[in-house]
């Protein structure tokens, strides 16, 4: 709110006016009309501000307005709007924008249902795994500067102070987005595991990434330790019996050389069989049988 | 498996109910239930869980001795059944249990408390600070031959997601920012370990009559308020207000 008052009182068009004008239009009106005005107020926030660019002149070379306008969004970012009127001005370092990657890594995972797994982009992700080595490089000179300049860099609070403290935000959000991108698709090939048991699909462990896949036979195995010393086998009985026999019907020829904990039987396809739960349930959740209700 | 409270001169109602409630599967349910409900782990009830396997084996004999001698198949499914329910309890238990600790696995090695509540070996062969690799691997090894411990391939589980977190993300990254644990080397906690969210509300049912409890949640000036609890009663209440009473086992989780 305070943000929006400033730049309100002095000059009272950029946000009064929004509610009549699409976001669009207005960006226009600004691009066309208002270029030298939108600077000059631009100076007079980041002065109010008491954060401002040293120089007297805004000069935009692209790196300056790169950090003006991510400086702004930070110093602002309750303002979503501001974003949107100020991307055709300055397009260029918008598109740009810092974590913008890492965001769609993020959105690609949290478009499909849930439980289903993604390709694993390791385009992007590698792309976004530069993004923070160049930030990292550029928190550096940043820092290095400060110290050339002899000031102390804990206390000091000056451009290369926010802009430095820029590129650590967007290096560590872009951290964060990695390891929930990593982190969630783990979980899945987790829940896999109950599901489909130790032997991967080839549909599924073509989306996989190489690190990926040693972590699903890890976690098989261990899950597989646990359970014999367990005595149990943890993945059947993933509903509450009702009854210790089920009717199934066998979707797929899978033989006659499967012995049962009581009987063998020729498992034709489309024969309907009654089964122990516990005997039926595996070739349930690998898609061989179907359980036959009512 | 109430197989004990049948025989002997026919009980009461009351007294049959109260036998039930103490029958072992019973407490399982118990458990069972409030592990369910609970936002983090609880404790791991290692006796129940091997008395209960010693039952389910014996019962698996009686059923397999049923069987073959031709006894009469309607007791025999319904004993069956019966098994077949206690195992599925089981079975749940232990899931629930797993999953819990795969999703709070980080944070549940680096707190004591939660740690402990784990099975008895764990703790000693996954130090959870200094302690080189190698030496945890000894120990490991070690224990998984002598120790028959229960929640055993926990620690595994966090070697193995940390091994994979950092061979795919953190070893790409700057080298202030490689911590599992923290953000970056500058954060004082450690803010990347995924917490249970003690503040969710649960449904629960008191044994007794409790008082004095304190709420957590709500408008400041209604937390001095103390909170009675009717045994028998339901109540939609803030997980951490009766955190200590769920260990203590005095509230039931629905």
């Amino acid at each position: 709110m305070l943000t929006r008052n400033r730049i309100d009182g002095t000059g009272g068009f950029l946000f009064s006016d929004l509610s009549k004008h699409t976001a669009s239009t207005l960006a226009t009106m600004i691009h066309l009309r208002w270029r030298t005005e939108l600077q000059l107020r631009l100076r007079n926030f980041l002065y109010t501000l008491g954060q401002s660019l040293h120089s007297d002149s805004l000069s935009f070379s692209r790196h300056k307005r790169r950090l003006l306008v991510n400086r702004l969004c930070f110093c602002s970012f309750r303002l979503r709007r501001l974003r949107s009127i100020l991307s055709p001005y300055s397009l260029q370092p918008l598109l740009n924008m810092y974590g913008r990657k890492a965001c769609e890594l993020v959105k690609e995972f949290a478009s499909v249902g849930k439980g289903q797994l993604t390709q694993y982009n390791s385009d992007l992700f590698e792309q976004v795994v530069a993004e923070c080595s160049q930030h990292h490089l550029e928190l550096q000179s940043l820092i290095r500067k400060m110290q050339e300049e002899g000031l102390d860099v804990q206390t000091a609070r000056n451009a290369d102070h926010y802009g430095a403290l820029i590129h650590h935000l967007a290096l560590v959000r872009n951290k964060r987005c990695l390891m929930a991108y990593v982190n969630n698709r783990a979980e899945i090939i987790r829940s896999l595991v109950w599901k489909i048991g130790s032997v991967l699909p080839k549909e599924i462990e073509e989306k996989l990434s190489h690190t990926e896949e040693e972590y699903f036979n890890k976690y098989s195995g261990e899950l597989k330790k646990y359970m014999s010393k367990m005595e149990l086998d943890l993945t059947v009985d993933m509903v509450p019996p009702k009854d210790p026999y089920i009717k199934v019907r066998v979707l797929d020829d899978i033989g006659d050389g499967i012995v049962l904990s009581d009987k063998t039987a020729n498992f034709a396809r489309h024969s309907i069989h009654f089964l122990k739960r516990t005997d039926a349930e595996q070739f349930i959740s690998r898609g061989l049988m179907e359980e036959l209700t009512g | 498996m109430a197989s004990s409270s049948m025989d002997g001169s026919i009980p009461t109602m009351d007294e049959f109910e109260a036998l039930l409630s103490t029958t072992d599967v019973e407490l399982l349910k118990r458990a069972w239930r409030s592990e369910k409900a609970s936002p983090e782990i609880l404790r791991y009830d290692t006796d129940l869980v091997s008395r209960l396997t010693e039952q389910i084996q014996l019962m698996e004999e009686t059923v397999e001795e049923k069987s073959t001698s031709g006894a009469d198949p309607l007791s025999l499914s319904l004993y069956q059944m019966d098994l077949d329910r206690t195992l599925f309890l089981l079975r749940s238990y232990l899931r629930v249990r797993i999953q819990k600790i795969e999703k709070y696995m980080f944070h549940i090695r680096k707190t004591d408390e939660l740690w402990n509540r784990l099975s008895k070996g764990e703790k000693d062969f996954t130090s959870r600070k200094g302690s080189s690799n190698l030496h945890a691997y000894a120990y490991r090894y070690y224990a998984s031959l002598v120790f028959e411990s229960n929640e055993f391939s926990c620690c595994r589980c966090i070697e193995d997601l940390k091994q994979h977190l950092e061979e795919s993300v953190l070893s790409k990254l700057p080298e202030n920012y490689q911590s599992v644990e923290k953000q970056s080397v500058i954060s004082e906690e450690d803010d990347m370990v995924p917490e249970p969210r003690l503040d969710t509300f649960v449904l629960c049912r008191s044994k007794e009559y409790l008082s004095g409890i304190q709420l957590e949640d709500g408008p400041v000036d209604d937390r001095s308020k103390l909170f009675e609890m009717e045994p028998g009663v339901l109540y939609f209440i803030c997980y951490k207000s009766i955190k200590p009473l769920v260990e203590s086992g005095k509230i039931d989780l629905l």
